[in-house]
């Protein structure tokens, strides 16, 4: 009996750390596959040119005259918000930023929005860059 | 007289501790007579100590230096292992390494078309890693001024 306890809050737990970011991952995985027009989206990998072992992930997607797709992402980081360890909101101008954060493992998410223009990030860093500290 | 062939045997009896009181003196008498063979002469002082009533420790030199099968294949089997260890470590190090790719699973799609040959991306990588780490840097700052 404590045994499937334990299990079932470890399977909990799993389900709560994946779907964390669930809005905006389901946003970003619909983009990242599709060939939609206006959205030009950027995948880096920043790899240790030593080892080549990977430090962190990054998305950036961009998009230009698309209102309802930067609508679309600032209801996901609402939604999402309530789950983030960090949540960081400002408007500067006419431009609208929200910086996400989510630990173990550490998850950035940062959004732009210009009017009808909208740049999203998402990283992953899954080890400390030794080379900028 | 027996036939150098029977001797053998008989000796390799006696070195397994097989052979009977009448066979091993069998032997010192044949070693201390016989014309022994110039390879045997180790094993002709070993029997003409045992023949002596095995006088001294000290004076017992051939049967100490003839060592059992078993040990002689630890010894071949260590020494083996020994050159194959020497082997692997030089070829590891002359073993060219495989030059990394730092752009491995970076890509760019725009419009549709994906993009992922190095010399092309390269610099768009590049600018997005350092606005990536910019934004790092932000969330650092937050998470700090959160004490999380």
């Amino acid at each position: 009996m404590k045994r499937l306890l334990i299990i079932c809050m470890l399977l909990v737990a799993g389900v709560t750390s994946s779907s964390a970011q669930e809005h905006i991952e389901a946003l970003l995985t619909r983009d990242i596959g599709g060939n939609r027009h206006g959205i030009t989206l950027r995948s880096a990998v920043k790899r240790d040119p030593e080892t080549g072992e990977v430090i962190k992930r990054v998305y950036e997607l961009s998009a230009v005259n698309n209102r309802s797709l930067a609508k679309e992402f600032v209801d996901a980081f609402h939604t999402d918000r309530e789950t983030a360890d960090v949540w960081d909101e400002s408007r500067n101008g006419s431009i609208y930023n929200v910086t996400a954060v989510w630990l173990n493992p550490k998850r950035i998410y940062s959004l732009a929005v210009a009017g009808s223009m909208v740049t999203v990030y998402a990283q992953t860093i899954y080890r400390e860059d030794k080379q900028s500290n | 007289m027996k036939h150098i062939d029977d001797i053998k045997q008989l000796v390799e009896r006696f070195l397994e501790g097989r052979t009977t009181n009448a066979e091993e003196h069998e032997l010192y008498e044949w070693f201390a007579t016989a014309d022994v063979p110039e390879e045997w002469s180790d094993l002709k002082a070993m029997f003409a100590w045992y023949a002596a009533g095995m006088p001294e420790e000290s004076a017992a030199p051939a049967r100490r230096k003839l060592r059992p099968a078993r040990e002689l294949w630890v010894g071949w089997a260590a020494g083996v292992a020994a050159v194959v260890a020497i082997a692997v470590l030089i070829f590891r190090e002359d073993e060219p390494r495989r030059p990394i790719d730092i752009y491995e699973g970076s890509f760019i799609i725009a419009e549709g078309v994906r993009y992922d040959e190095p010399a092309y991306i390269e610099q768009e990588i590049e600018a997005l890693l350092l606005r990536a780490d910019a934004i790092e840097q932000k969330a650092d700052d937050l998470l700090a001024w959160a004490e999380l």
